[in-house]
Order: structure tokens, then C-alpha cells, then sequence
């Protein structure tokens, strides 16, 4: 390198560490002699970037249609490139024997700039190039170069002159050439490798924070007047109007209680909801989430379980849910806090620190706290006996919000409409905080089981995003106009299988594929999710980056194990009415800090998840285990017209007996019958008897209530 | 007192600045009268109020009052009642209304457009005009939509004063049929739907290709940047209207009055240029296929009459093509290279300075039924004819698919598909061109990798492709590929379930399947998202009518309507060039005043979707009844979909039948089970079945070659009179 190029790269290194206040984090110092640097690509600038950052001096291999620019020509004339087409299988050698020769590469996988923000498809050219030298892989992740005007982001998106760029440099790893195969087959397999390795770089690079932080994050990204959420008033709050919100809120409730304690939320999804949540959360007081719509008993049990003293509620929310009675039994031994109360608290002195001092400076004004302290407390939907209090570290919940935006792209541009209340895991972290931490617009809708209105509000609200279990988008799809969903970009279904009809019903009138994902309230939620880039139907998607999951092998069960994962976003632990406020830590039989999913699951070689049932929801009759769901699905195959669930009953002769509850009337046991011996699952599979019902129990989140099914089958 | 005044003041201030004209006679009147039109701008209500003669109270949605400047500046010098769209006693409100006898104008639409184009219809409106037994007064407006005042996204031209057309529609209605309640309200729904997306396609003006392309690049702006092939990415409007009126003229100079010119040329903008040039000075051009063989450009040569072609380099210089070219004998050859190279300053001084101001000026006068191209129908041999399209025809088409989709200046597209097909131009080429959407031309369909890739970069929205290029691009592509696409069209041959699966696993794109012939510029049906059914082709194009003729044998499968389809419509051509040997002059007219027979069996089920279910073929004599070879290959087709079957008679005396099957399961005794359940019984005598491991295909079309067939059977035969 020449004198004046050494200077030249001097004095551009640091009038970009000044500029953008360049951090490098990470260890920069690995093994040099085969080399291959990785990285997202956010920007013109990125080359660049890396070029002054890093230690090395590396070649950068380019995209042929680069050098069409003329500005890029220019650009390129100074540093030392290899400009090849990234579909050409020739053009890779030469790339394999630049790296052979020892001399450090630098390869954008992704082959062009980003437009969506997030990560694009990447080329299976560079995957090849990694496995077959055997290079040592050193991801690098580049963040809020995008924001610079040198992008390639809609007009939309917020962009800075000088916004802060962090270069994340993460643990040097390698892809191993796959063994099995055809050629093209293990090209294919090595470019998935790569794929997911750079998702996991996205994740892995994320910041540690709270979830106040990364509101403010967000913030100062999108601008205070940034308007995003939006709920049943139709009035569009902004991120100014919610940090108010916030700080008033927070500041209000925790005067009246102590710091660490749980303070019980019973609030429809409304944007003031929201806020409370950040503001207890900012105020070190954890939300726990109430369920309205489980019955004073469970409400109760929640309470005593997650040892809540006070509950904030709102009198119009009570009265219009018609709420008084259970609320009437929780205040016997809880405070209630109103918020319309609240309005009169707040003082003159309130008002000033407000407006003077918290707005001004939003990061002084609330207590420090950690990432691992607890967030909020969650109750499990309770279909398997009382509810157990779940408690979110903000890394956790963080973490899960992360690990999707790594593998689906949110955007400002992107509104969401969440009708799964609050409440609900994945309507509290998906269809709740993410947006508020990604900028997306969010249309916070108060019920799900508004069939009719809520296809009508995708399509005048301009929604894109759709949240959604099977049994409302069935729904949603019957009342819906085919032009409703002209815009949504996802429609994420969770929480129960995903049936064929309503996937099917979906792409013939709508056109859209429904993304199945699978999770579970301890997991804060998402475990697994399909995505545009990795879909196959029936499955419910690969891991998330960050997920480590374990199969247990269940005696029998022949496909598959009960599944336990560990990863950042599981909770702290469980919080249980027997023994109440007591933290429970996650552990199963893997270890400690795993969690047991209760379910069987079935991976394949592709790393697709498969649920083959829940583990509890398996009758053992006359010695075979059988799956309830897998009688619900021969159920499902014979008539497709009524909702059907299969429960179970205790038999003296035979240990249990197979019960189907359904909403047709005229299925009949040969019919079933006919379908066991079509799908050739075991005549033992065909349930006793057959219940005509004219609606089956159902839990506020949508799925059946197999405790109360339980109950009805004990007494048939 | 004050209103009048200020209501006249305000029309007069319009008309000077929109230039508002209305079509059509506004002035019905009518004891219950719902006017109904689309929504295009905030601009709408205040328009309608002013310029309709009837002063109908106008039917707003409870939402939009809201806001105050709207309620002051739009609704200030109207009469309006605000509803709510979803609660059906404020509807019956309207009805009320209706029945007093004042006319009552509302926007099925409920909302003003963000596409562009027409939006959902909501059901109220529908019920409203079968509920009151209205007489229903469409008006569609146009141009608004290019004001300040609409919500339209995304790059779409708008200026301060664009020029606003209302075009009032003949009045129609929508019966009250007997039917159950609901059944009721879903059909008038859809009645209403249809007569919004009349309405849509009824706002088109006639006028010639060329000046179709001014009128979209003074909209657009002459300077858009949309079209690119292979050599270039970036032409405007501007650079296309040059070179089609420097080479429109040049090739003019050489070419007798109204003589038709030959285009034999891949996909590329010069062909585009070449395609308007030609039509603007009167000379249609003849679309040629470089990848027909010499008997067919012969005849397609001789049959157009040609004494010119146009072609280019590349292609003269590939092996095999001076066959071809020797074929085609006497007949000049124009390279569009050294046509580059005579273009000389005088031309472009012409063009800077004459022509580019005076775009419209410079070309003779077109009149829209003025024949505007030549193309051929797919098949070889004698079956393949010339069809004589009309400027009207191809604009009609056109404006028919432009009022079911929408496809607007925020769209990419990639077109593989030969422009000297039907469907490759009139959708991949024109459409775009003509709303300004981003266009690539690409010449060949079969670079399978290439194709995905170049939907990734570019990134495209729309694709078009047959069933087996989609299998392939499927097949090739990454599944972030098409992660832009929106729509893929799919024409030509009836999509596989294994490619719309394959689509729907790896994509999450649903291909919408359409149904077109050369004679009708070439769409007939298609799938929107409006109303879209897997399997079927579609709904009919607003304005196209049909009729079945019916045909024994064939039975409906999905609950509707059988038989040989004929359609009639604003898109029919003008005619065949009248054989292919024969001079050129006289171009015979379709199929007796104004209908063309398609040829294709059809079933239409009760909600209008149309189901290809086989071709008609040959009708013959056998016994007592009358069967078409057709039908009974149909019937085999469907009840042994894995094999596949062809009919071939034998019209000695008496006349008999031959049935090759590749099922070898399906022996004579099969065959007759399966026509008598479709109610055909021939002569078990006269029907004869083979099975052969393969059934001889045409290239070309991919359909039985038949004239094999024959020479099988006629050995067959023989061989069986020798043995016996």
C-alpha cells in the first residue's frame, strides 16, 4: 500500500468515526490466512465501512452490474475488488482461489443493497465458497447505515445525514461442506447454512436493553411525531403522545405501590394500555396481564399466584365488558386503581416534572434497571388446569422481538392490526411491542370475534399485517370481501393448527399464504415461525435464531420427541398459586434453564418443526397411546362443515376412552371409521362415542377449552 | 338564493379549470333514480353535485364527515346523508329516500381509490337498487383521480388542473329475482359490481394505437424512464415516439399506400418503435415468429401479401435462420441496423423541431377502425391464419383488462412472451406502455434462471408466462426471487395443479389463469382479485357477450352452463386474411354478423366463472347420432386424467372411429361405458381402441398431430383387413 493511500485511509477513518460515530464492536483479531468476511449489506457505503474498520485490507468481491455506475468505477479504483456475477459458478472458483492464496475476502451474501431493511435472500455462490475452502467465517453485522441517504430503502423509511452506524464483529465459525446429496442438493443445503448464519448474526448483534430503552431507541429513529398507533377511537397516537402517556401513567400507579412489585392490569387493547405497560415496566413495577374474559375464578387465581395487591382498571372498560361482578370479587381483597381516577391525581408539581423535565430528557427520568429484570407476568391460557403466572425478563421478550424481525421483515411502512388481546402472549409482544419498537403502525382492535368488522378494518385502516389464530381467520375469511386483503403482506396464525381448508380458503379467495408459527407463553412467545424465505406447509416453521432445541424420545411415540428449547427469550420462571410469588426458574429434564414445551414435535432434516401433538392431549387406550389431535383431524377429514374436539374419559376396562364433541350432526362413527382406514391411522384411533354439540367451549385466545371439555366428558 | 348563484359561479370556475366535460346524456329522469359512480378524489361529491341536472342528494359514509373541511368545501353546496355502510337500517334509509322520488347518488366504492382503479364494491348499493326497484344512472368520472384531491399512492402523475371528463352511462337496473334472502342480496351485489366495472371499461376513448401512446406519455410525462430490453434499460416515451416516427416515416417513403409490412424481430424496444411507427403512417404491420419454420413464414409471408420485412442482424447470422429467409423468396429484407444508419441529422432535426411538438399532427389522420395489425393464430400448417386486428380491438381489450386489474406506474414488469403473440403483446406489451408502467422486454421466454433472477434485482411486480414457463421459472427461482410479484398471469394452456402448487410452497403467489384466442385481442375471461376460482379461467371482460351453443355429450361438472363457446365484443378482430394464397386484399368477416365461434367447450358455473373443458372438433355422422370428435375425447380426458387421448375418424362408409389412448387400462368396452354416461350412444361397431405408448404432438401447439394419427389408422386398418 502506498504512502498516500495509508494517509488517504487515515483521515477518511476518522472523519467517518466522527461523522457517524462509528462503534466497532466484537474481537477484530482472528486467524488471517483463510479468510472470509461476511456481512449484511445496508448501504452504498458498506464497503467502505468495513474497509476502515477492520484490520485486514481485504479484497471485496463486487456484484458485476456495480461496475455499470460510473461513480462506482471511481469508488472501486481504490480499493482492490473482484467484480464477479454471483449466479455464475465459474465466478466463484476464481473467489475460491483468491481466499486460497491467503489473502482476506469480503462477500455481501445478500448480493445487493437492501430495500426492505431487513435481511434479502442470500446467494448460494458465497455458502459455496465458505464450505468448500474451509475458510474461517467471520460475520459482521452493519447496523443504521440503511438510515444514511446512501441507501436503498423506500422514500418512507426515516433517514439521517449523519445517523449512528455500529459494526458488530461476531465469532469467527465455519459451514461444513453437507455429505449428502446431490451437487445441487448440497449447494442448496450450504446456501441455507449461510442463510441462517447470517440471521443468527442479525440477532446475535442486537442490544442489550429494556424495554423503555428500546422504545426510546426507536424514538429517535422515527421522530417524536412519528404516528403509529392507532386503536378503537381511531385517533392515531404518536411516539410523543405515548412517551406522555408513558411517563404520566408510570409515574402515577407507582407512586401507590412499592418498586419490583406486580401490579395486575385488567385493560382492553387501547393505546393508554400500552403505555401503562412501558410506564410500569420504565418504573421498575411489572404488568401482570390480566384475563378478562377467564371468569372471576381465574382472574383470582391469577392474582394469588403472581401475588398481585392492586389492579388498575378503567370503569368505561368494566361497564362496557360488563365486568362488575368479577371485578366486584377481585376488589374484595385487591386495590383497584381507576384510571380515570388518575386525572384528578396528577398535580401541578406532576405536570411540571412532566413536561419540564421527563419529556425533555426521557432518558433521566425513570430509575436505572436491567435487562433481566422482569418485564411483565403473563398467565398461561390455563386450558390445562389453574394459570400460572409467567414472568418476562425485558431480555426475554426483547429478544423473541428480535428474533422475528430477523427473519420477517417490519417496517414504518408496515400496520399491523391486532385484535388478540393484550393479554395473550403473542398479541402483547408481536401485536404490541413490536410495533412500538420497530415503528410499525399498529391498529390495536379490542376483540377478535368480530368477524365482520375486522376484514372491514383491514381494508379501510390499509392494514398489511394480520395476526391471527386458525378459528378467527376461518372466520375472518368467511365474512370477508375477496379486495379486503388486498394489502396484507403476512398473515401469522398461532396458537393451534393451522387446518388445510382455512389455508386453502385463504390462497383461492385472497391469494395470500398463511404463515403458521408455533409457540408458547414461556417462550415470550414465538418458537418457530414460516417465513416467506423458509415455508413448507404443515410445518410450523424453523427455529428462530438464538433457539436451541432438544427431542426427548417419549415411549409410545414413534416420529418425533417432546421438545424442550432454551434460548434468551425463555421467561424467568413461573410464578404458581401453590406457591405464590415464589419465582420458579425454568428447568426440565435437559437441564436447567431449558424449558419442556409439552409437545411432540417432529424436526426434519431440513430443520422444519412438525407438531405431532400436544403431550398431555394423548389418551392411552387399552395400552396405545393416541393422540386426541389426531382423532380431531380424521374428525376434520370426514366432514369439514362443523368444529369438532376430542376429549377423553377414564374406562375401567380399557384405561380410556376416545370422546368426540362436534358441532355437525350428521357425522357418524362410520364415517370416521371410513377416514381412519383412508389416512390408515388404527381403528383404535376412532373415538367411542359421539356428541353432537351446538358450540364448543372456547378459550378468550381462541382455542378450545379442553378443561371444560374434560369436565363435560367426565359427567357423559 | 344565495346557492344558485354560487353553484353557477362554481361550474363555470370548473369548467374553465378541469375542463370538465360530460358525455353522454345526463339528463334522465326517473321516479326512482340512484346515480352511481367510482370515487376517484375528494373532489367527486362537489362535482356531481354540480354538474348533474337532478341535484341528487348525495350518500356519504359516517366517517368521512368528519372531517370539517371536507364537510365545508365538498358537501357546503350539497345535499347529503351520512350512513353508516354496515348497519342495514340506515340502507333501508336510503331506500326510503329513493321512494320519494328524489335521486340519490352514491359511490358503490364507500371509499375514494388508492389504486387507481376500481376498488370493492360494497353489497349495500346492490341491495339498494334491487330493494327499490331503481333505475340505476352510471357515471363514471375520470381524471380526477390526477388531481391533488385523491389518495392514489405512489409514483402516479398528478398535476394541479387536470382535465376531468364525467362519461354518463345508458341507465340500467338490477331485477329483483326470485331467490332466497341472502341469495338475493349476494346477486344483486354482484350485479352492482358489474355494472361498476362496465362503467370502468365504458370510460375509454376510441382512438388509434399511436395516439393511445401520446395520450399515455402526456400523462405520464414524456420523459418517464419505463421501457428497457436488452441493450438499453432506460428509454422515455419521448425516445419511442422518435424512433417510431423517424422509422414510420422512413419505411412510409418505401412502402406502397396501405401496404403491409412484415416484423420479424425478437422482443426489444425497436420492435415497439417499429410496431406504433408503422400503424401511425397506415402500414399494419404483420407480426412474424422468427421461431416458425419456413412453411409457415412462407405462407404467412404470401397470405399478408408482404413485399417488406423488417428484421435484424442478430437473427439473420444464426445458423439455420438462411433457410428460413430463402423460403420466404422475393421479398426484401430491411435490416433494422442500417435503417439506424440512414437516419440522418435531417431526422433529427425534423424530429426536435417539428415532430416532437407536433406529435400528433405529423402521422395521417387514423380512424380507430382502421385495421391496426396482423398476427396469426397458434398451429401450424393451414390451421394457422391471419387475423386482422383493428386499432378499436386492441384498445378495447386493453380497457377491458385495465377496469379488472390494476396495473399502474408503480408496477415492473418482465415480458418474455414473443410480442408477436397475442397475448405477449397486448399484455405484456401494450397495457404497461399504456399505463405507464415499468417495462422490460425480454427476448426469450426460455432463459428459465435468468428470468428469476432478473424479478429479484429489477424487482418485478407482474410476470406473465404459460403453464410450462412458470413450471420452470418455479422451479429455478430462490423463494425471495419473486418476493415482489403481484400478479402472475398465466395464459395459453390450463395451469397445472403441481405448478400452482408449487408456486403457493415456495411463493406464496397465486397465479391467476386466464382464457384468450387471437380473434378477440386476445382476452376473453380472466382471474382478478376480485373474483378469482382456481381451475377456472375467470369471469367474462366487462362488454363481451357469449352464447353456448349446446353439444351432446357434455355434462356440467361444477353446477353451470355447457357448450361451444361464441363471443362477440368491442375486442373481436376485424377478420381472417382470406386464404393464406390467395391476394390479400379482402379479409373475410368472423363467423356470421359480429360472433366468433371459439371452438372451445366451456362451462359457465351460476357465479360466471368460466371452466375450459375441451376443444370442439369435427362433428360426424355415426348411426343415429351425431357426435363431435371433440366431446368424446373430453369425456376420456376427464375420466382418465392420466392418460392422454386422441379421436380420429376414418369417414369411409360406414364411417367409423379410432381412439388412441396412452391408458392402457382402457380397452373398447371402458370407452363405451364412459360415453353412455354422458348420454352419447354410437354405434359400438363403428369405435375401434388403441393403445399406444405415446400420442404424436404437434410442436407448435402441443396439441394430438392428427395427420399422423390418420396415416396410423390407415395401417392399422390395413392391417387388420390383411390378417382378416
Amino acid at each position: 500500500m502506498s504512502a498516500a493511500k495509508r494517509i488517504g485511509l487515515i483521515v477518511l477513518r476518522v472523519i467517518c468515526r466522527l461523522l457517524f460515530r462509528i462503534e466497532v464492536r466484537g474481537n477484530v483479531r482472528v486467524d488471517t490466512s483463510k479468510l472470509l468476511i461476511i456481512a449484511n449489506h445496508e448501504s452504498f457505503l458498506d464497503g467502505l465501512l468495513l474497509g476502515i474498520t477492520l484490520p485486514y485490507s481485504p479484497v471485496f468481491v463486487v456484484h458485476t452490474g456495480t461496475e455499470r455506475s460510473a461513480f462506482f468505477r471511481l469508488i472501486l479504483r481504490a480499493v482492490d475488488h473482484l467484480s464477479v456475477d454471483p449466479t455464475s459458478p465459474m465466478a466463484m472458483k476464481s473467489v475460491i482461489r483468491l481466499i486460497n492464496s491467503g489473502r482476506p475476502v469480503v462477500i455481501f451474501p445478500e448480493g445487493r443493497i437492501t430495500t426492505t431493511g431487513s435481511l434479502m435472500k442470500t446467494y448460494d455462490g458465497p455458502a459455496f465458497v465458505a464450505a468448500r475452502t474451509g475458510a474461517t467465517l467471520l460475520p459482521v453485522r452493519i447496523d443504521g447505515a440503511s438510515r444514511t441517504y446512501f441507501s436503498r430503502l423506500s422514500d418512507h423509511q426515516p433517514r439521517q445525514l449523519f445517523p449512528r452506524i455500529t459494526i458488530s464483529v461476531q465469532p469467527a465459525t465455519r459451514i461444513e461442506w453437507p455429505t449428502e446429496g446431490t451437487a445441487r442438493e448440497r449447494r442448496r443445503r450450504a446456501g441455507e447454512a449461510m442463510r441462517r448464519l447470517m440471521q443468527e448474526m442479525i440477532f446475535a448483534s442486537r442490544p442489550r436493553q429494556t424495554l423503555y430503552e428500546a422504545m426510546l431507541t426507536a424514538i429517535s429513529i422515527h421522530g417524536r411525531s412519528w404516528r403509529l398507533v392507532e386503536d378503537i377511537k381511531q385517533i392515531e397516537y404518536s411516539y410523543g403522545d405515548l412517551l406522555k402517556m408513558t411517563l404520566a401513567l408510570g409515574r402515577l400507579v407507582s407512586r401507590k405501590c412499592a418498586p419490583g412489585e406486580r401490579v395486575g392490569v385488567l385493560l382492553p387493547n387501547l393505546a393508554p394500555t400500552l403505555g401503562l405497560i412501558f410506564g410500569l415496566s420504565a418504573f421498575r413495577r411489572v404488568p401482570a396481564m390480566m384475563n378478562y374474559t377467564s371468569g372471576a375464578e381465574g382472574m383470582l387465581a391469577a392474582c394469588e399466584a403472581a401475588s398481585l395487591k392492586r389492579v388498575v382498571s378503567s370503569r368505561a372498560f368494566i361497564e362496557q365488558a360488563k365486568l362488575e361482578d368479577k371485578v366486584a370479587a377481585l376488589a374484595a381483597q385487591h386495590e383497584i386503581i381507576y384510571l380515570e381516577d388518575l386525572r384528578g391525581e396528577m398535580t401541578a408539581w406532576d405536570k411540571a416534572w412532566l413536561m419540564l423535565w421527563a419529556l425533555r430528557f426521557p432518558g433521566l427520568a425513570v430509575p436505572a434497571s436491567d435487562a433481566e429484570e422482569p418485564a411483565a407476568v403473563l398467565f398461561t391460557s390455563g386450558s390445562e388446569g389453574k394459570p400460572k403466572g409467567v414472568v418476562l425478563s425485558h431480555r426475554a421478550i426483547l429478544a423473541n422481538i428480535q428474533q422475528a424481525r430477523a427473519v420477517i421483515d417490519f417496517s414504518c411502512e408496515d400496520k399491523l392490526l391486532n385484535a388478540l388481546p393484550l393479554f395473550h402472549s403473542f398479541g402483547l409482544t408481536a401485536g404490541g411491542l413490536l410495533p412500538v419498537i420497530s415503528g410499525a403502525n399498529v391498529f390495536l382492535y379490542t376483540s377478535p370475534l368480530h368477524y365482520r368488522v375486522i376484514p372491514e378494518l383491514v381494508y379501510d385502516r390499509n392494514c398489511t399485517i394480520l395476526l391471527g389464530t386458525s378459528t378467527f381467520l376461518s372466520n375472518y375469511a368467511k365474512h370477508a370481501h375477496p379486495y379486503d386483503f388486498y394489502r396484507l403482506r403476512y398473515v401469522i396464525a398461532g396458537a393451534e393448527k393451522l387446518t388445510q381448508t382455512v389455508r386453502a380458503n385463504w390462497f383461492e379467495k385472497f391469494g395470500i399464504r398463511i404463515l403458521e408459527g408455533y409457540g408458547a407463553t414461556e417462550c415470550a412467545p414465538v418458537l418457530a415461525v414460516n417465513t416467506r424465505m423458509a415455508y413448507r406447509t404443515g410445518s410450523v416453521g424453523q427455529l428462530l435464531p438464538g433457539m436451541k432445541a432438544k427431542l426427548v424420545p417419549v415411549p409410545g411415540v414413534e416420529v418425533g420427541g417432546a421438545l424442550h428449547v432454551s434460548g434468551p427469550n425463555i421467561m424467568s420462571g413461573y410464578l404458581r398459586a401453590e406457591n405464590p410469588g415464589v419465582l420458579e426458574p425454568p428447568s426440565s429434564e435437559v437441564g436447567k434453564g431449558w424449558y419442556a414445551t409439552g409437545d411432540i414435535v417432529d424436526i426434519d432434516a431440513d430443520g422444519y418443526l412438525y407438531i405431532v401433538g400436544r403431550l398431555k392431549r394423548f389418551a392411552k387406550v387399552a395400552g396405545e397411546m393416541i393422540s386426541l389431535e389426531v382423532v380431531e383431524r380424521l374428525a376434520n377429514q370426514a366432514s369439514d362443515k362443523g368444529i369438532h374436539a376430542a376429549t377423553s374419559q377414564p374406562d375401567a376396562a380399557r384405561g380410556e376412552n376416545i370422546l368426540l364433541y362436534t358441532t355437525d350432526k350428521s357425522l357418524t362413527r362410520d364415517q370416521l371409521q371410513a377416514a381412519a382406514k383412508a389416512s390408515g391411522s388404527p381403528e383404535i384411533a376412532v373415538p367411542r362415542k359421539i356428541i353432537v354439540v351446538e358450540e364448543l367451549p372456547v378459550l378468550g385466545s381462541g382455542k378450545t377449552d379442553y378443561v371444560t371439555l374434560k369436565q363435560w366428558a367426565e359427567t357423559a | 338564493m344565495l346557492q344558485p348563484v354560487l353553484k353557477a359561479l362554481l361550474r363555470l370556475m370548473f369548467r374553465l379549470v378541469f375542463r370538465v366535460r360530460v358525455h353522454g346524456n345526463p339528463d334522465i329522469r326517473a321516479d326512482r333514480l340512484l346515480i352511481v359512480a367510482n370515487h376517484e378524489s375528494f373532489l367527486d361529491e362537489l362535482l356531481l353535485g354540480l354538474f348533474l341536472p337532478q341535484r341528487p342528494v348525495i350518500v356519504v359514509y359516517a366517517s368521512a364527515t368528519h372531517n370539517r373541511l371536507f364537510r365545508f368545501f365538498a358537501l357546503g353546496l350539497v345535499d347529503y346523508l351520512a350512513i353508516d355502510p354496515n348497519n342495514p337500517l340506515e340502507l333501508k334509509a336510503v331506500i326510503r329516500l329513493l321512494e320519494t322520488g328524489r335521486p340519490v347518488l352514491i359511490f358503490p366504492e364507500g371509499r375514494v381509490t388508492t389504486t387507481g382503479n376500481l376498488m370493492k364494491t360494497y353489497d349495500g348499493p346492490g341491495f339498494i337498487a334491487a330493494k327499490a326497484g331503481a333505475t340505476i344512472l352510471p357515471v363514471r368520472i375520470e381524471g380526477a383521480a390526477r388531481s391533488h384531491f385523491s389518495l392514489v399512492k405512489g409514483r402516479f402523475p398528478r398535476t394541479l388542473f387536470p382535465r376531468i371528463r364525467l362519461f354518463v352511462q345508458e341507465p340500467t337496473r338490477i331485477e329483483n329475482e326470485k331467490v332466497s334472502h341472502s341469495e338475493q342480496h349476494h346477486l344483486a351485489a354482484e350485479s352492482m359490481h358489474r355494472v361498476m366495472t362496465g362503467l370502468m371499461f365504458a370510460g375509454r376513448s376510441e382512438q388509434t394505437l399511436y395516439a393511445a401512446l401520446l395520450e399515455a406519455a402526456r400523462l405520464q410525462g414524456r420523459n418517464w424512464r419505463f421501457l428497457g430490453d436488452v441493450e438499453r434499460v432506460d428509454y422515455s416515451y419521448n425516445d419511442l415516439l422518435r424512433s417510431a416516427l423517424i422509422f414510420g416515416r422512413k419505411l412510409d417513403a418505401r412502402l406502397a399506400k396501405d401496404e403491409r409490412a412484415g416484423l420479424l424481430l425478437p422482443n426489444s424496444a425497436s420492435l415497439l418503435a417499429l410496431l406504433f411507427g408503422l400503424s401511425a403512417f397506415r402500414h399494419p404491420p404483420v407480426l412474424l415468429n422468427p421461431a416458425a419454420d419456413c412453411e409457415l413464414l412462407r405462407t404467412g409471408a404470401a397470405g399478408a401479401g408482404l413485399r417488406t420485412i423488417i428484421t435484424t442482424r442478430s437473427l439473420t447470422t444464426q445458423p439455420g435462420f438462411a433457410a428460413k429467409l430463402a423460403a420466404l423468396g422475393g421479398i426484401e429484407l430491411i435490416l433494422i441496423e442500417d435503417l439506424h444508419e440512414t437516419v440522418s441529422l435531417g431526422d433529427h432535426l425534423w424530429w426536435l423541431l417539428w415532430a416532437k411538438a407536433r406529435a400528433r399532427h405529423v402521422v395521417p389522420q387514423g380512424r380507430p377502425e382502421d385495421p391496426a395489425l396482423v398476427m396469426f393464430t397458434a398451429g401450424s400448417g393451414s390451421r394457422c391464419k391471419g387475423v386482422v386486428l383493428s386499432h378499436r380491438a386492441i384498445l378495447s381489450n386493453v380497457s377491458q383488462l385495465r377496469s379488472v386489474l390494476d396495473f399502474s406506474s408503480n408496477d415492473v414488469i418482465i415480458n418474455a412472451l414473443p410480442l408477436n403473440s397475442p397475448f405477449g403483446l397486448t399484455c405484456g406489451a401494450l397495457i404497461p406502455l399504456l399505463c405507464g408502467a415499468r417495462l422490460f422486454l425480454y427476448p426469450s421466454a426460455q432463459h428459465y434462471r435468468v428470468i428469476p433472477e432478473m424479478s429479484y434485482t429489477a424487482p418485478c411486480s407482474i410476470l406473465f408466462g404459460s403453464n410450462t414457463f412458470l413450471a420452470h421459472y418455479g422451479e429455478n427461482a430462490r423463494p425471495f426471487d419473486l418476493h415482489g410479484l403481484r400478479y402472475v398471469i398465466a395464459g395459453t394452456a390450463p395451469v397445472s395443479d403441481t405448478v400452482r402448487q408449487l408456486w403457493f410452497e415456495k411463493f406464496g403467489v397465486r397465479i391467476f389463469e386466464g382464457y384468450g384466442t387471437a380473434e378477440t385481442a386476445p382476452v376473453i375471461s380472466i382471474n382478478t382479485p376480485m373474483a378469482c376460482r382456481l381451475g377456472s379461467v375467470g369471469q367474462f371482460l366487462p362488454s363481451l357477450r357469449h352464447r353456448l351453443m349446446p353439444l351432446a355429450g357434455v355434462v356440467p361438472i361444477h353446477g353451470g352452463r355447457c357448450g361451444q363457446l361464441h363471443v362477440a365484443g368491442p375486442n373481436l378482430m376485424d377478420g381472417y386474411l382470406a386464404g393464406m394464397d390467395t391476394p390479400p386484399a379482402a379479409t373475410a368477416i368472423p363467423d356470421e354478423a359480429g360472433w366468433h365461434d371459439t371452438g372451445d367447450i366451456v362451462e359457465i358455473d351460476p357465479d360466471g366463472f368460466v371452466y375450459l373443458r375441451g376443444r370442439a372438433r369435427l362433428e360426424l355422422r355415426l348411426g343415429d347420432s351425431q357426435v363431435c370428435l371433440g366431446v368424446l375425447e373430453m369425456i376420456l380426458d376427464e375420466n382418465r386424467p392420466a392418460g392422454r387421448h386422441a379421436v380420429v375418424s376414418d369417414e369411409a362408409t360406414p364411417p367409423s372411429l379410432t381412439v388412441f389412448s396412452t391408458d392402457p387400462m382402457l380397452d373398447h368396452e371402458a370407452a363405451m361405458a364412459h360415453f353412455g354416461a354422458a348420454g352419447l350412444t354410437p354405434p359400438p361397431e363403428a369405435i375401434k381402441v388403441v393403445t399406444i405408448d405415446e400420442i404424436p404432438l404437434e410442436t407448435a401447439s402441443n396439441k394430438p398431430d392428427y395427420g399422423i394419427l390418420r396415416r396410423n389408422t390407415e395401417l392399422i386398418n390395413g392391417q387388420t383387413s390383411h390378417s382378416g
